[in-house]
């Protein structure tokens, strides 16, 4: 075995392919241990990105109903002159192959455009709405990964003591509670039983005359619990990968050596531990964006977060296609952005790639 | 160092001890929460406000018997029967409402529609030169897409609500219930020659001092930046712009059609008169034209000529499209974003300083966010808010909060079963309707969804405390429900649904199979009498708790309904034999009962509410007739005799079962802003319930500000 | 919680006789939930459905975790829960793992163009943000618990493809097995007698995983009014004490909130004790073979 002979690839675990290792720069692992160079990976983004669009797309128009009878509430008639007209408007009277074609021309020129229950462009909804959705996702995947790391390697090293099987017990129970029953334990208590927190919203409306400081303090008020349910979520997995790859790395024979030459301790845990525990934990914090993703539409929705949830379901409800697609196409554009930072994160910090 | 590693290496993991401990800690959260619980549940007993209702009404009671009418609370104190008010210093302010007659025969609040406001002792209200400086709201509803501009709000939701901040109808309501002069100097009447007397013509007379908004504003449309008057032309192009011009028979937020399409001629006799003349006589004018119809700026809104949605649409991101006569002017319009932005919908309206009745008392509203409408008032987020009708609160539960007054409004929200007799049997057949009627325990309903609080529903359709109600209909219930349910399964025997099997659920008879209708409203027929399962659909407010229970009253009489989630779509295209929906301000005008149930009308124009195809019998055909007259008639007595016949026809054939008819309570921080009052029979289809603009200009429930 | 695919819940972590005992916890854990949804019919007092007078009653003898707003008996909500939460986590684990491992075998048995083709899709999948996806297909394909079971299986499968293709590719490269296919074994036998009975482990702990992620998937649907209206489940359960707005001004939810919230908690950690002893079992033989091919 050689130093660092033991960083996972990209699959995280310990069920990794053993294959050959070829050594190139800037390489990838694929699913399937594959090496690729940076091109190839952004072409697969970019595959799964058109996927997404594609299926966003025709999903909910080949399903029934139809969004212009949907918009209108009591006694507000379509005639089908009007409705025509209307059609015509939102490109709902072409052929579905044209609508896509439109729809993909449009988001190039990241034109979403109107939805159909207000006629306000998408663009604009989402803007409102995405960076609180980015806020508590960030707030969430920082904090978890800043305690999920500090934990998992604490843990690791004192491997079998009290600490680590504190934790180990606490993480474990963490992860097998879903957010939302989480999100409705922090409410209930928190906010219902001992009102220490706001209930809804993610800021105190009207502040216009208050500083900086005061809006600043009470936007991280509001995020308080929301934050709380999401990065409890995340943290288990988080702390259980870091400590077991923390374990796998200090048995390997060259963390041995290093030891029996006397290296500090201390700078046996940052270079030699902490390097390779790294890589696979990046991986996974690429990974837990399309979960933190699908968790904050939950968490956003049990605490009245205006994110990106309290445009997309009820967008679902009426059936508003571009409003529905363009909420979809944020979150995957979101979670590959991230996937393919760290992916490139990775091929910098791979050590095989340094020593070429 | 190695030798710690490889001993290390075997005994780490979970023990039980540790099992044991994740579950202690689970308990004691448990134990915990419980410890929250009970503290909570102390506090409630010492509710300042235990208001008892009785006393006043008693005082009413006695004060009816002598005068044939409610007094205000003056007349109460100064009357000899001032010995019932031991309370005076609690209870100082009762609203009246004219909804029904005072016979003297009892003072039932919500037959008559008695409105007792409450007042915290020593809660006196600035005076009107300072006015009150801000109320803070919750936004109530959803309003996904609806932006507060005309042609863009939708019907019910807050930006109907705000909108009629901004702008004005020629005529609006106070807590009487009656028409007031808004825009106008006066209601027209037949007695002061605004009302021809075949009803066919109605002059307004303009206040000359109303000012649009972008009055000393340049604007784009307004380019001098000088003083823009409201003129009888903006009236007349309002009602062109409803019916032929811009927004024509297209997505018109306006509950004016049926007024509108009645109308042969608007004049303009001189800037401040304007005459409106009609086919016939139409009882809904007033609601659909005097104040369903918000006064357009016509310097503004000629120039959005086509006639698409799209371009009225445009005017939310203009400043312009929310400048309308009105008292308040929204802040930030253009950052305004419907139920958006950091908290939901939020926005905040100015007192409009240069407003025909001179500034608002109430000098700024803000919605706000609150998460439901009880967490908000007990945060003291909110100044008001109400208990929905379907909330199921005990009323216990509701009486514990402490700190807050409340207004009731009897018959806030109703609850409805419609069938849709277009999609055959056994859904087209009054027996099978009626057994549904039987089967159904709207008592229960009543009890379990709307904790108690209102009425059983008149089978008529219209609501218990209607004025128009028509007495002694059948209830489809005959007191016990061993009755109720023998009484349903005879009927479907009748029929021939029956259980063939054993299986304790009832198929349908092969010569005549039932239709079982799918989400897309396509029917399909079992051939073999298997399982007649049809879904039941529920739309709206009604909850999941709602449709469960119905379902189960249905299984009780062996009718196996699935429940299925219905979206608005489906409920507007009536794809559904079965659906439940609901839906508020029951006490509107009673030609809600055409708009609804006549076929003929609801045929052309879509809406959740409609029953669909009652045309089969001959009580259908009566019912339509009789809806021309209601419609038209300028004698009040035999349109309420029409009224009342419908409502006969239609509790007899049973094409909806109206279930049961909730109060609403609303409630106010005790001590703070108190002149509120529900709008009886406030603009259709809901608004302004409580949230009247009336409220928040005059602070008073009664009037006008002196001089205007 | 994060369903990881492919995260190994409790690689390095534990071994021992401790391991062993808390998968036998979970073990009775699940037994018993399985018994309790079997026994269903028997040794619940009312039907599920069943309304009644008793609105929002406290804990009591003749409703051990007390009735909701309608007068439902709470108990016997919590054990139909049981069976659609046993029902889905069966269904849709099974199926994100027969279709997850079936193309993970061709894959990695193939190898060349097949497996190059199902890799890609595999990256497309892994890096879709499902859940949202998951609630679009859901609202739209229907809400019928065999259909949302259905969707959960068709946007989970390339976990445990991935976990079994690199297995396969492993086991393809051992000295016996290659002699085996030199000595011209077919490819129903190589996989029914030598991979299959080598990941056989490795399936038993992926269908933990993905039992686990569907009961809490199938919940969190219910939860948020987009499972199966028609039946009870501890998401739908919550949803209903969610929408009482009385919940929070009386002890209801109590009885009512936090039943179905403990229920998937306690669920979702006998799983986990279950795939840790798995896991535990497989580990050390994994560490065999290594050792003996470095």
């Amino acid at each position: 075995m050689r130093p660092g002979g033991h960083a996972p690839g990209r699959t995280a675990g310990t069920q990794r392919d053993q294959g050959p290792r070829r050594r190139a720069k800037r390489s990838f692992r694929m699913a399937d241990g594959r090496r690729r160079g940076a091109a190839w990976r952004v072409g697969i983004y970019l595959v799964t990105l058109w996927a997404v669009v594609t299926v966003v797309f025709f999903l909910p128009r080949v399903m029934p109903g139809d969004p212009l009878t949907a918009i209108r509430e009591a006694n507000s008639p379509l005639n089908s002159e009007d409705r025509a007209i209307l059609e015509a408007h939102y490109n709902l009277d072409q052929p579905l192959l044209t609508q896509y074609g439109l729809y993909l021309s449009g988001l190039a020129r990241r034109d979403m455009g109107l939805t159909i229950g207000g006629g306000a462009p998408v663009g604009q909804l989402i803007w409102n709405r995405l960076p609180w959705t980015l806020l508590l996702m960030g707030t969430s995947l920082a904090v978890s990964s800043a305690i999920g790391f500090a934990a998992g390697v604490s843990a690791a090293w004192r491997r079998g003591g009290r600490v680590d099987r504190r934790l180990l017990t606490v993480m474990t129970v963490l992860h097998a509670v879903p957010e939302y029953v989480l999100a409705t334990a922090l409410l209930l208590l928190f906010v219902v039983r001992v009102p220490l927190f706001p209930s809804a919203g993610a800021a105190t409306p009207f502040t216009q005359s208050y500083g900086q400081l005061y809006k600043l303090a009470d936007v991280g008020y509001h995020l308080v619990l929301p934050a709380t349910a999401l990065t409890l979520g995340l943290l288990g997995t988080k702390f259980r990968l870091v400590r077991n790859t923390t374990i796998s790395v200090l048995g390997q024979n060259y963390m041995v050596a290093a030891r029996a030459k006397g290296v500090p301790e201390r700078l046996l845990k940052r270079r030699h531990a902490g390097r390779n525990v790294l890589l696979p934990f990046l991986t996974v914090v690429g990974l837990q964006v399309a979960f933190a993703a699908g968790g904050s539409m939950f968490v956003e929705t049990v605490f009245q977060y205006p994110g990106m949830a309290s445009l997309m379901l009820p967008a679902i409800e009426n059936l508003d296609f571009p409003l529905m697609e363009a909420c979809f196409v944020m979150l995957a554009i979101l979670v590959l952005t991230a996937n393919l930072i760290v992916d490139l994160t990775y091929a910098r910090l791979d050590p095989r790639v340094r020593t070429e | 160092m190695i030798e710690r590693f490889s001993k290390r290496r075997d005994e780490d993991g979970f023990t039980l001890i540790e099992l044991l401990v994740v579950i202690v800690i689970l308990g004691v959260l448990s134990a915990v929460v419980v410890f929250a619980v009970r503290g909570a549940g102390d506090k409630g007993q010492s509710s300042a406000l235990k208001i008892d209702a009785r006393t006043v009404r008693t005082a009413e009671e006695a004060f009816c018997a002598q005068n044939g009418r409610f007094g205000t609370m003056e007349e109460l104190h100064s009357s000899p029967n001032a010995k019932f008010l031991s309370e005076k210093s609690t209870m100082t302010d009762v609203a009246l409402a004219p909804g029904g007659p005072c016979k003297g025969s009892g003072v039932d609040d919500s037959k008559s529609g008695f409105i007792l406001g409450y007042k915290e002792p020593n809660a006196g209200s600035p005076p009107a030169s300072t006015g009150y400086p801000e109320l803070k709201l919750a936004v109530t509803g959803t309003g996904s897409g609806v932006y507060p501009t005309p042609f863009e709000w939708g019907f019910g939701g807050p930006a109907q609500q705000q909108m009629n901040l901004m702008f004005d109808p020629l005529l609006w309501k106070d807590a009487t219930g009656m028409e007031i002069p808004w825009l106008t100097t006066s209601v027209p009447t037949i007695a002061n020659g605004g009302v021809s007397a075949d009803g066919k013509s109605y002059t307004f007379t303009l206040r000359s001092n109303v000012k649009w908004q972008d009055s000393g504003v340049v604007t784009a449309h307004n380019p001098s930046g000088g003083d823009q008057f409201l003129t009888a032309d903006d009236v007349k192009f309002t009602v062109d712009y409803q019916n032929t011009g811009g927004a024509a028979n297209t997505v018109t937020p306006c509950w004016c059609k049926t007024a509108l399409t009645n109308i042969s001629s608007v004049v303009v006799n001189s800037p401040t008169s304007i005459t409106f003349n009609l086919t016939k006589a139409v009882n809904t004018f007033f609601q659909d034209i005097g104040w369903g119809m918000v006064i357009l700026p016509k310097h503004i809104w000629q120039n959005i000529t086509t006639s698409t949605s799209p371009s009225i649409t445009s005017m939310h991101t203009s400043v312009e499209g929310y400048m309308g006569t009105g008292a308040y002017k929204l802040l930030n319009p253009l950052s305004y974003v419907p139920s958006g932005g950091s908290c939901g919908g939020c926005s905040q309206y100015d007192a409009n300083t240069s407003f025909f009745l001179g500034t608002p008392y109430v000098r700024r509203l803000t919605y706000k966010l609150p998460g439901s409408g009880i967490t908000g008032l007990q945060t003291k987020t909110i100044d008001a808010g109400s208990v929905g009708s379907n909330d199921g609160i005990t009323t216990s539960d509701l009486n514990a909060l402490s700190g807050l007054s409340r207004v009731t409004a009897p018959g806030g929200g109703n609850t409805v079963v419609h069938f849709n007799l277009t999609k055959g049997f056994p859904y087209n057949e009054v027996r099978f309707r009626q057994a549904a009627a039987y089967a159904i325990d709207r008592n229960y309903l009543l009890q379990a969804i709307a904790g108690g609080r209102g009425k059983v529903s008149s089978m008529g359709s219209l609501a218990p405390s209607h004025p128009m109600l028509a007495p002694g209909l059948p209830t489809y219930d005959l007191g016990t429900r061993a009755a109720n349910v023998a009484k349903a399964k005879d009927l479907l025997d009748q029929l021939g649904i029956v259980d063939t099997n054993a299986d304790g659920k009832r198929e349908c008879p092969v010569a005549n199979p039932c239709a079982l209708v799918s989400n897309t409203g396509a029917v399909t027929t079992s051939v073999t009498p298997t399982n007649f399962n049809p879904n039941l659909y529920g739309a709206g407010s009604p909850s999941t708790a709602t449709a469960t229970a119905i379902q189960q009253n249905l299984a009780d009489v062996g009718l196996d309904f699935a429940l299925a989630t219905g979206t608005n779509f489906q409920a507007q295209n009536g794809y559904y034999g079965m659906q439940l929906v609901g839906w508020g301000n029951t006490m509107q005008d009673p030609d809600i009962l055409r708009v609804r149930l006549d076929s003929s009308y609801t045929a052309v124009v879509p809406s959740f509410w409609n029953i669909y195809g009652w045309n089969n019998t001959a009580n259908a055909t009566s019912f339509m007739a009789k809806a021309q007259d209601e419609l038209t008639t300028t004698d009040p007595i035999f349109r309420k005799k029409r009224v009342q016949e419908m409502q006969e026809l239609v509790a007899a054939d049973v094409p909806q079962i109206s279930l049961f008819t909730a109060d609403v309570w609303f409630f106010y921080q005790a001590g703070s802003f108190s002149s509120w009052y529900n709008t009886p029979n406030g603009t259709p289809p809901g608004p302004p319930g409580f949230f009247n603009k009336h409220v928040f200009v005059t602070g008073k429930q009664f009037g006008l500000p002196a001089g205007y | 919680m994060t369903p990881l695919d492919d995260l190994s819940v409790a690689a390095n972590s534990s071994t021992g006789t401790r391991t062993r005992s808390l998968g036998w916890v979970g073990l009775v854990i699940i037994a018993t939930l399985v018994v309790l949804a079997l026994l269903a019919p028997w040794i619940r007092r009312y039907r599920p459905e069943t309304i009644s007078w008793d609105f929002l009653q406290g804990p009591s003898w003749r409703h051990p975790l007390g009735t909701n707003r309608i007068g439902q008996d709470l108990a016997s909500q919590m054990i139909e829960g049981a069976r659609s939460s046993l029902l889905v986590a069966v269904l849709a684990g099974g199926g994100t793992v027969v279709i997850g491992a079936s193309v993970g075998l061709i894959a990695g048995w193939r190898r060349g163009w097949v497996d190059l083709v199902v890799m890609r899709v595999v990256d497309v999948f892994l890096a879709t943000p499902r859940w949202p996806l998951l609630i679009l297909i859901g609202l739209y394909a229907g809400r019928d618990l065999l259909v949302v079971a259905a969707v959960i299986a068709l946007l989970f499968w390339p976990g445990p493809a991935r976990t079994l293709r690199s297995q396969v590719l492993s086991l393809r490269r051992r000295a016996h097995l290659k002699a085996a296919v030199g000595f011209g074994a077919g490819t129903v036998h190589m996989l029914r007698r030598h991979i299959v009975p080598e990941v056989g482990l490795i399936l038993v702990a992926q269908f933990l995983s993905a039992m686990g992620r569907a009961i809490m998937l199938e919940a969190g649907l219910a939860f948020m009014g987009i499972g199966d209206p028609s039946r009870t489940s501890w998401g739908s359960i919550m949803r209903d004490a969610g929408d009482y707005s009385g919940l929070i001004y009386s002890n209801a939810y109590l009885w009512w909130m936090v039943p179905p919230m403990l229920a998937i908690i306690f669920t979702l950690l006998a799983l986990t004790f279950v795939g840790m002893a798995v896991e535990q079992r497989i580990n050390p033989r994994l560490a065999r073979h290594h050792t003996g091919r470095a």
